[in-house]
C-alpha cells in the first residue's frame, strides 16, 4: 500500500538547514493499522505530511498504491488527497460556519458530486459514526468527541484507501478517546489502512504496529497486536 | 467538466453568501464606497435621461418634432428671396413625395391690427389652411377652424386665439361677429381654447394665445402677397426627417433650378437634427459624469481588495484544510474570486436600490414641473451590476492568488 524508501527532508539551506527526516525507509501493508510515536521534532509530522501528499521530500521515493507520487503536479496531488487519503486532525479542523452535514460534504464538492448525492452520502457516514441526530448542528454546538466523529465521517466520504490521523485523540477526554479509537479500529477491520501519530503509548496500543521516531530516523518498530482489532485497556 | 464547474460555482456562491451574512457590519462598511458609487451612477443617468425626455416632451408640445420648414432663401444683396413656393409647387411636392410625408401646409405669418368699433388690437396673424391642424392639435371647442372650402371660396373668416378674443370681445359672444383687418371685414368662426404654456419656451407658435388664423388664399387675393409662404411638412418620423428634407430640396431644385451662386434657392430647417445634437451632448455628459463616478468605484475596489486580504488571512486554516481535502489551487482561486465578486455584486445591488430610491426622491421634488413619466432605465441597472462584477473580479484576483499559493502545511498549522 505505502512504500517509502530513503526519504529525506531538509528544511532551509546551508548552515541553518535542519534535517527533519534522514533516509527513512518504511512500508505499510494494505489493511494495516500503524501508530507512529516519537517526541516533538522527531520527524513524525513531516513524515505524515509527505505521506498525505501535502509536502514533498528533498530526496527518496514514495509509492502509494503502486503509483509514484514524487513527481506529481499540484493538481494530481490534490486528486490523490481527495480520493485516496482521509485526514483526521488533532484540532478537528471543521469549518465553523457549516453544519456537520455540510462539513462532511466538502471533500465531495472537489470530486464534483451532485448536491443530492453528496447529502445522501454525508448522511450515511454521519449515521455510521453515530451522529444521525446532530447533522444540522454547527461545530460549536458539538462536543469534542462529536466534532472528531464529524471529521472521521468527512475523511471517509470519498472512500479513501488510507486514513492519516494526526493525534486524533489529543484534545479529547478519555471517554471520547475510547469512542474515537473504537471507531478507527472498526474502520480498520473493514479494510481501511490507518496511520496514526500519537504521543500516548496507551493510544498507540490500539494499532498492529508501533513505529518509534527519533531525530528524523526510525529507531524502533514493535508489533503489538498482529491480529488487529481493539484491545481492552485500563 | 462544465457540470462540475457549475456545481462548484453554486457551492462557492453559497459559501460567499454565508460569509457576507456572518459579517454584516464589516461587509456593509467595506461596500459603502461601491454603494455610493453605483447610486451616483444611477442617479446621474436618471437625471440626464429624465432631463432629455422632459426636454423632448416639451419640445414636442411646442412643435411637432418631425417638422420640416421650407422657404425661399433670402438674398441680402437684392433684399429679395431667391426662390418662391406656389400652391402648384405644393401640389407637385405632395404628389411626388406621396407616403414620405404625413402632412403639408403653407403658412404665412405677420403682425396686423384687428379692429372692432374703433378698438385697435395688434396680434400675430397666421394665414394657413385646414391642414394646419395636422401640425397642432388645436382642440377647438367654440365654433370651427378654417376649412378648405374657406380657402377655395376666399371666405373672409377668422379664428381667434383665447387672449385676442378676450381683448376684443371681453366676454361677449364673438362667433358670428365681424372685425376688420386692414379695412377688410372678417367674420369670427371660431375661438381657440387656452393653450399649454411650456416652462421651457416663451412665445412661438403655440403657448401663445394672442393670435388669429385666416385662410391663406384670402391673404394672397386681398393683400396681394403671392407665394411668400413657408411650407410646413411632417416626415413619417424623426428618423426620416433628414432624408425627406433632402428629397424636398432636390425636387424644388429640379423644378426651379439653382440660384446664381450654384446653391439651392431654398432653405430648409428641422428640429430633428437639433434633437440629434442634444442627444449627442446628453451622451457625452452621461459618459463623462458616470466616468467620474466610476473612479469612486475603482477606489472602492481597493477597499474590497483590502478586505479580501483580511478575509484570507483570517481563513488561512480553512484554506489549508480545503487543500488537504482535495482542493486544487484553481479551486481555492475560484472560491475567493467568487467571494469577491459576490461581495461587490451585493454592494452593487444595494447601490442600485439606493440610486433608485434617490431618483424617486428627486422625482417627487420635481413632480410639479415634470409632466413625463421618468424611470431608472433597465440598462443602467445591468450596466451597474456588470461594472461591480468587473470590480470584484479585478480586485479579487490578487488576494485569491495569494490564497491559492499558500502552502497547505503552513496554512493548516497556522494558529
Amino acid at each position: 500500500m505505502i512504500q517509502v524508501e530513503n526519504l529525506t527532508k531538509i528544511y532551509g539551506k546551508g548552515e541553518i538547514a535542519v534535517t527533519a527526516l534522514n533516509q527513512v525507509s518504511f512500508s505499510v501493508r494494505e489493511g494495516e493499522f500503524v501508530a507512529v510515536m516519537g517526541p516533538s521534532g522527531s520527524g513524525k509530522t513531516t513524515l505524515m505530511n509527505i505521506l498525505g501528499c501535502l509536502d514533498s521530500p528533498t530526496s527518496g521515493t514514495y509509492i502509494l498504491s503502486g503509483t509514484d507520487v514524487i513527481n506529481m503536479t499540484d493538481k494530481e496531488l490534490a486528486r490523490i488527497r481527495n480520493r485516496k487519503i482521509g485526514f483526521i486532525f488533532q484540532t478537528f479542523n471543521l469549518l465553523p460556519r457549516l453544519t456537520a452535514l455540510k462539513n462532511v460534504e466538502q471533500p465531495m464538492i472537489y470530486r464534483g458530486i451532485r448536491r443530492k448525492k453528496r447529502e445522501e452520502t454525508a448522511r450515511k457516514y454521519l449515521t455510521e459514526v453515530g451522529l444521525e441526530d446532530r447533522m444540522h448542528h454547527l461545530p460549536n454546538e458539538l462536543s469534542g468527541g462529536q466534532k472528531q466523529r464529524v471529521a472521521i465521517a468527512r475523511a471517509l466520504v470519498n472512500n479513501p484507501d488510507i486514513i492519516l490521523a494526526d493525534e486524533p485523540t489529543g484534545n479529547l477526554d478519555s471517554r471520547s478517546e475510547k469512542d474515537i479509537l473504537n471507531i478507527l479500529t472498526d474502520l480498520n477491520k473493514k479494510g481501511i489502512t490507518i496511520i496514526m501519530v500519537t504521543h500516548n503509548e496507551k493510544v498507540a496500543r490500539y494499532a498492529h504496529r508501533i513505529v518509534y521516531f527519533h531525530d528524523g530516523e526510525i529507531v524502533k518498530e514493535e508489533i503489538v497486536n498482529a491480529g488487529g482489532g481493539s484491545i481492552e485497556t485500563g | 467538466m462544465l457540470e462540475v464547474a457549475v456545481l462548484k460555482l453554486g457551492e462557492y456562491i453559497s459559501l460567499a453568501v454565508s460569509e457576507i451574512y456572518h459579517n454584516k457590519i464589516r461587509t456593509f462598511l467595506t461596500l459603502i464606497g461601491i454603494i455610493i458609487g453605483i447610486a451616483a451612477v444611477i442617479i446621474i443617468i436618471f437625471v440626464i435621461q429624465g432631463a432629455e425626455e422632459y426636454l423632448f416632451h416639451e419640445l414636442g408640445s411646442i412643435v411637432p418634432l418631425d417638422l420640416i420648414e421650407i422657404y425661399g432663401r433670402w438674398d441680402p444683396d437684392t433684399q429679395r428671396r431667391l426662390g418662391y413656393i406656389s400652391f402648384e409647387d405644393l401640389d407637385y411636392l405632395k404628389e411626388k413625395l406621396g407616403d414620405q410625408i404625413r402632412a403639408v401646409t403653407p403658412v404665412y405669418y405677420f403682425y396686423g391690427d384687428l379692429q372692432k368699433k374703433g378698438h385697435n388690437y395688434e396680434c400675430e396673424i397666421i394665414a394657413t389652411t385646414e391642414e394646419y391642424q395636422e401640425f397642432y392639435y388645436l382642440n377647438i371647442t367654440e365654433g370651427r377652424f378654417i376649412s378648405n372650402t374657406d380657402n377655395e371660396n376666399f371666405n373672409q373668416v377668422i379664428v381667434l386665439g383665447r387672449d385676442t378674443a378676450e381683448e376684443l370681445f371681453a366676454g361677449e359672444e364673438a362667433i358670428g361677429k365681424k372685425i376688420t383687418l386692414y379695412d377688410t371685414t372678417f367674420t369670427v368662426i371660431g375661438i381657440l381654447p387656452e393653450t399649454y404654456k411650456s416652462p421651457i419656451a416663451s412665445g412661438g407658435s403655440t403657448g401663445d394665445d394672442n393670435r388669429a388664423f385666416i385662410p391663406l388664399k384670402v391673404v394672397e387675393r386681398i393683400f396681394g402677397i403671392h407665394n411668400e409662404f413657408y411650407l410646413w411638412m411632417r416626415a413619417t418620423g424623426t428618423e426620416t426627417v433628414s432624408s425627406t428634407q433632402q428629397r424636398v430640396l432636390e425636387l424644388l431644385d429640379e423644378r426651379h433650378g439653382l440660384a446664381p451662386d450654384g446653391e439651392s434657392r431654398y432653405y430648409a430647417y428641422n428640429f430633428a437634427e437639433d434633437m440629434e445634437m442634444i442627444r449627442i451632448i446628453k451622451t457625452v455628459l452621461m459618459v463623462l459624469l458616470s466616468g467620474v463616478a466610476s473612479i469612486t468605484l475603482l477606489v472602492a475596489g481597493i477597499g474590497v481588495m483590502n478586505i479580501m486580504l483580511v478575509i484570507i488571512a483570517e481563513r488561512i486554516k480553512e484554506i489549508g484544510l480545503r487543500k488537504a481535502l482535495g482542493a486544487t489551487r484553481r479551486d481555492i482561486l475560484s472560491q475567493f474570486i467568487i467571494e469577491s465578486i459576490i461581495l461587490c455584486i451585493f454592494g452593487g445591488i444595494l447601490g442600485v436600490l439606493l440610486g433608485y430610491f434617490g431618483s424617486r426622491t428627486i422625482l417627487s421634488f420635481v413632480r410639479d414641473f415634470v409632466r413625463v413619466e421618468i424611470a431608472v432605465p433597465f440598462w443602467a441597472v445591468i450596466l451597474s451590476l456588470g461594472f461591480t462584477t468587473a470590480v470584484g473580479l479585478f480586485f479579487g484576483i490578487y488576494p485569491a492568488m495569494k490564497a491559492a499559493k499558500l502552502d497547505p502545511i503552513e496554512a493548516l498549522h497556522h494558529q
